[in-house]
C-alpha cells in the first residue's frame, strides 16, 4: 500500500472506531479502503452520467424522427419534378442518353430538387452524428453497469 | 520492459499525420470548388436560356414584339433548357411547342438527326401529335429554344 493509501487506511479506521466498539470493529485491509473509494467513485460517475443518457434517448428520437421528416420531404419534391422520368431513360434508350451525355447529365442536373437533397443529406448527416452520440452514452453505461456489478 | 519509439521514428509519423491532414483538406476543397463551379455553369445556363426565351417570345410564339413585356421570373422557377417533360401543343414537322411541367411553353426544333422514339419503335416527325406527351433531350439556342436531340413519346394520347 502507498503513502495516500496508507493515510486514507488510517483515516478510515479511525473514523469507524468512533461508532463500534473493539470487538464489532471489521478486518481492515487493502481491499476494503479500494472496494470503498471505487463504490463512490461509481456512484459519482453514475449521478454525471444519469443526464446524459436521458439527453442521449432524446436525441436518438429525435434523430430517427429527423430523417424520416427529411425522407418525406426529399420524396416529395422528388415526385414534383421530371426528375424520374429522365432517369428512365437510362434503361430505355441507354446508347442514345450514351451519345448525347452531356446534354443528358444537364437535363438530370436541372431537375434535380437542390433544396430538398441538401436538407436530406444535412439531415442524414445530423442523424449519424446524434445516433454516434448516443450509442456511445449507451454504452459508458453499460460499462459503468457491469463496473458496478463488480462492485458487489 | 517498457518499450519506447525511437525519436526519428516520432518525426516520421508526425509527419505522415500532418501529410495526411493537409491532403485530406486540400481535396475536400477541391472537391468543394468543383461542385460549386458546377452549380455556377448550370444556374447561368438556365438564366441565359431564359432570358433568351423571354428576349424572344414574339417571334416564337406569334405575338406582336413588345406586346407582352414578361418580367423575369423568381430563381427557383428558371427555365431547364436541356430537357423538358411536356405534352404538346402544337407541331408543324419542324418546330413543337410543348407545355411543359412547370406550366411554360417551350419551342423544340426538330433536326434531321433528331432521333424519335416511342416503346421501342423508331418514329419520324409526321408522328408527333397535339395532346402527347413528350420527353425532349436536347441543347438550347440563342433564340431561347431547344434544338432536340432525342424525343421519347410517354403515351399515344390524340
Amino acid at each position: 500500500m502507498n503513502k495516500p493509501e496508507a493515510l486514507g487506511q488510517k483515516a478510515l479506521e479511525k473514523a469507524i472506531s468512533k461508532h463500534l466498539n473493539t470487538a464489532q470493529m471489521p478486518n481492515f485491509d487493502d481491499y476494503l479502503l479500494k472496494k470503498i473509494v471505487a463504490k463512490i467513485e461509481y456512484k459519482k460517475q453514475l449521478k454525471q452520467l444519469l443526464p446524459k443518457l436521458w439527453i442521449a434517448c432524446a436525441v436518438f428520437i429525435f434523430s430517427l424522427g429527423l430523417m424520416v421528416v427529411a425522407c418525406a420531404v426529399f420524396w416529395r419534391a422528388f415526385v414534383q419534378t421530371s426528375i424520374f422520368e429522365f432517369l428512365s431513360l437510362t434503361f430505355t434508350d441507354f446508347k442514345i442518353i450514351l451519345d448525347n451525355w452531356q446534354d443528358y447529365s444537364f437535363s438530370i442536373l436541372e431537375s434535380l430538387p437542390l433544396g430538398a437533397t441538401a436538407f436530406l443529406l444535412g439531415s442524414l448527416l445530423a442523424s449519424l452524428w446524434l445516433i454516434n452520440f448516443s450509442v456511445n452514452q449507451l454504452s459508458k453505461f453499460r460499462k459503468l453497469l457491469s463496473a458496478g456489478h463488480e462492485l458487489r | 520492459m517498457e518499450i519506447t519509439v525511437p525519436p526519428e521514428n516520432q518525426d516520421k509519423s508526425t509527419y505522415s499525420n500532418t501529410l495526411k491532414w493537409v491532403a485530406a483538406i486540400l481535396a475536400e476543397l477541391i472537391i468543394l470548388i468543383g461542385v460549386f463551379a458546377l452549380g455556377m455553369n448550370v444556374g447561368f445556363r438556365k438564366a441565359h436560356f431564359t432570358d433568351e426565351w423571354i428576349k424572344n417570345y414574339p417571334a416564337n410564339f406569334g405575338s406582336q414584339a413588345g406586346a407582352y413585356p414578361l418580367p423575369l421570373p423568381p430563381p427557383d422557377r428558371l427555365f431547364n433548357n436541356h430537357g423538358v417533360l411536356g405534352t404538346i401543343l402544337n407541331t408543324d414537322g419542324k418546330t413543337i411547342i410543348i407545355k411543359a411541367a412547370d406550366n411554360n411553353e417551350n419551342t423544340v426544333i426538330l433536326e434531321p438527326a433528331t432521333v424519335i422514339r416511342q416503346d421501342f419503335t423508331d418514329l419520324t416527325a409526321k408522328d408527333l401529335k397535339a395532346n402527347q406527351q413528350i420527353i425532349v433531350i436536347g441543347a438550347p439556342n440563342e433564340q431561347g429554344q431547344i434544338d432536340a436531340k432525342f424525343i421519347r413519346i410517354l403515351n399515344g394520347q390524340q
